[in-house]
């Protein structure tokens, strides 16, 4: 039940987004502000991806597991409407220029990238897909931390003058990457609390094996 | 008397014209039994300078006073509105040095005092590719300059604004070389487009519109219409402009709205209207070359390369 609920919380966001930006003491650019909000949310369900093994190896809240691949799929859903609020409201749905912008500009083409990446991610996001890929499953699924380095990089680049709030998300990004190689540094990818052998656990719990690291 | 801002949302020509005479005869009769203080700009009756002005539909007046670019108060575009509240825009001096006969340092006042105040309804176009209609209230710049008389030696005129991180608190931060600057060609400046603007809207600018002086040049790119100014330079050689300083490849001293010339990062083909109304497709609409004023300033760059001169 909590499940379902997950699943559906995040289309709260878009409908607050654009709540706000019809309120009568709104003084801005709605265009502007949906694309940098829907931006910023890919990039905090990035973040708190990114964030998982380091919050159960620390917690041991391993019932938190099962819905890291929700909040995965929530990233894909915000980086989609980040996307479809360039292609619509800022190009009127001019495919043409579209697609000239997006292979011209650098910025656009990390942008792009990323987000086929997450497509890549998102379509395999299912037992099935586990199944079928089997060890390469694990290897594709690691696309999320460059994943982190290109939305980071991404954002950097659209700015016009004020880097201070994507150096924070790339700070972030590089302290999470820290952590990873501490992590397997120190050889405790077999430990009992570390996500490896949570998925392990839980794939066993299904029924169905999957091959971890 | 504040003239009713709706007013100038109104096409229609002859109430318009009734509505200033009216207004007119109002003003001096309140001047005439003192109910009026006979120095402010409010004896000589305000008119919209209709050659000048678009006919565009005007901004609302909470996203021209709510979403501004001006980081001296901040980054953000609610930042201005929300962060002046420390700014004062009385007392101010006007220093005008350089290339001129007449030099020194003056109060605001004193100079407004001698101008010819007037509405002119003026598009804006951002670098960022947005832009706004905006009923500015002001003076033609050339009246100001010719009385400081720049000598032959002026070719260009810069501006710079206020310096102070108490008033100001975005300048706390070295996000930009402060004081901001900006600058014209001496026939930019004396052109008759070229604006400054001390109200918006028939009242006086607010903090986060650039009071209680500002530039305004509106075929050019907004961040050439520099706010709260406090110096006024002549000089002989090209001046270097914030901008331009802080990222050369993208912002040049000309900065003339131009379709065909992109900004490195993104196309400026197109921008989209702000405070005109909602719209799904983004009330886009194509950029004309000098945002539509083509006609009254081409002349002024005839057989520039303007790709190379951006």
């Amino acid at each position: 039940m909590l499940r379902w609920i997950l699943w559906f919380l995040p289309l709260l966001v878009p409908a607050w987004l654009v709540w706000r930006a019809f309120s009568p003491d709104f003084a801005g650019d709605p265009v502007e502000y949906w694309l940098f909000e829907t931006g910023r949310w890919a990039l905090y369900f990035l973040l708190a991806v990114l964030a998982y093994r380091p919050l159960v190896y620390h917690t041991g809240w391993k019932k938190l597991m099962p819905y890291r691949r929700i909040v995965g799929v929530w990233v894909f859903f915000f980086a989609s409407l980040h996307m479809l609020v360039y292609l619509l409201l800022e190009l009127g749905l001019d495919l043409v220029k579209f697609l000239d912008e997006v292979t011209s500009r650098f910025y656009l083409v990390i942008g792009i990238t990323a987000w086929l990446m997450l497509l890549a991610l998102a379509l395999t996001s299912n037992r099935r897909a586990m199944l079928k890929l089997g060890k390469r499953w694990k290897t594709l699924h690691k696309l999320v931390y460059l994943l982190g380095l290109l939305a980071t990089w991404h954002f950097f680049l659209s700015v016009k003058a004020d880097v201070r709030e994507p150096l924070v998300y790339m700070g972030a990004w590089v302290l999470l990457m820290s952590w990873r190689s501490w992590q397997d540094r120190k050889g405790k990818t077999n430990a009992k609390n570390t996500v490896a052998s949570v998925d392990d656990e839980r794939s066993r719990q299904c029924g169905k094996r999957v091959l971890v690291e | 008397m504040p003239m009713n801002p709706r007013q100038l949302h109104k096409e229609s020509e002859v109430t318009d014209q009734k509505f200033f005479h009216e207004r007119r005869k109002l003003v001096k009769a309140a001047v005439a039994v003192g109910l009026l203080p006979a120095g402010t700009a409010y004896a000589k009756a305000i008119e919209l300078n209709r050659a000048l002005s678009t006919t565009d539909q005007v901004a609302e007046k909470k996203v021209a006073t709510g979403y501004n670019n001006f980081y001296e108060f901040g980054t953000d575009k609610s930042d201005p509105a929300k962060n002046s509240g420390s700014f004062r825009a009385r007392p101010w001096s006007l220093t005008v040095d350089g290339e001129a006969k007449i030099t020194g340092t003056f109060d605001l006042d004193d100079l407004l005092a001698k101008v010819d105040i007037e509405d002119r309804i003026y598009r804006l176009r951002c670098v960022e590719a947005w832009s706004m209609v905006l009923p500015w209230r002001g003076f033609e710049l050339a009246g100001l300059l010719t009385r400081f008389k720049p000598t032959s030696k002026a070719k260009y005129v810069v501006f710079e604004t206020l310096y102070d991180p108490k008033q100001m608190p975005g300048q706390r931060y070295r996000l930009l070389d402060w004081p901001y600057r900006e600058g014209l060609r001496i026939d930019e400046a004396m052109h008759p487009l070229a604006f400054m603007a001390t109200g918006i809207y028939g009242e006086d600018l607010p903090a986060q519109n650039g009071a209680p002086l500002r530039l305004v040049v509106p075929w050019k790119y907004g961040f050439k219409s520099i706010k709260s100014i406090v110096r006024i330079s002549f000089v002989e050689r090209m001046p270097a402009t914030t901008w331009a300083l802080m990222a050369p490849n993208e912002y040049g001293f000309y900065a003339n709205v131009n379709p065909k010339v992109d900004h490195p990062r993104w196309s400026q083909a197109s921008e989209r209207v702000l405070g005109a109304g909602f719209s799904v497709f983004g009330n886009r609409r194509d950029t004309e070359m000098f945002n539509g004023y083509e006609e009254q300033v081409a002349s002024l760059y005839k057989g520039m390369d303007l790709r190379r001169n951006y």
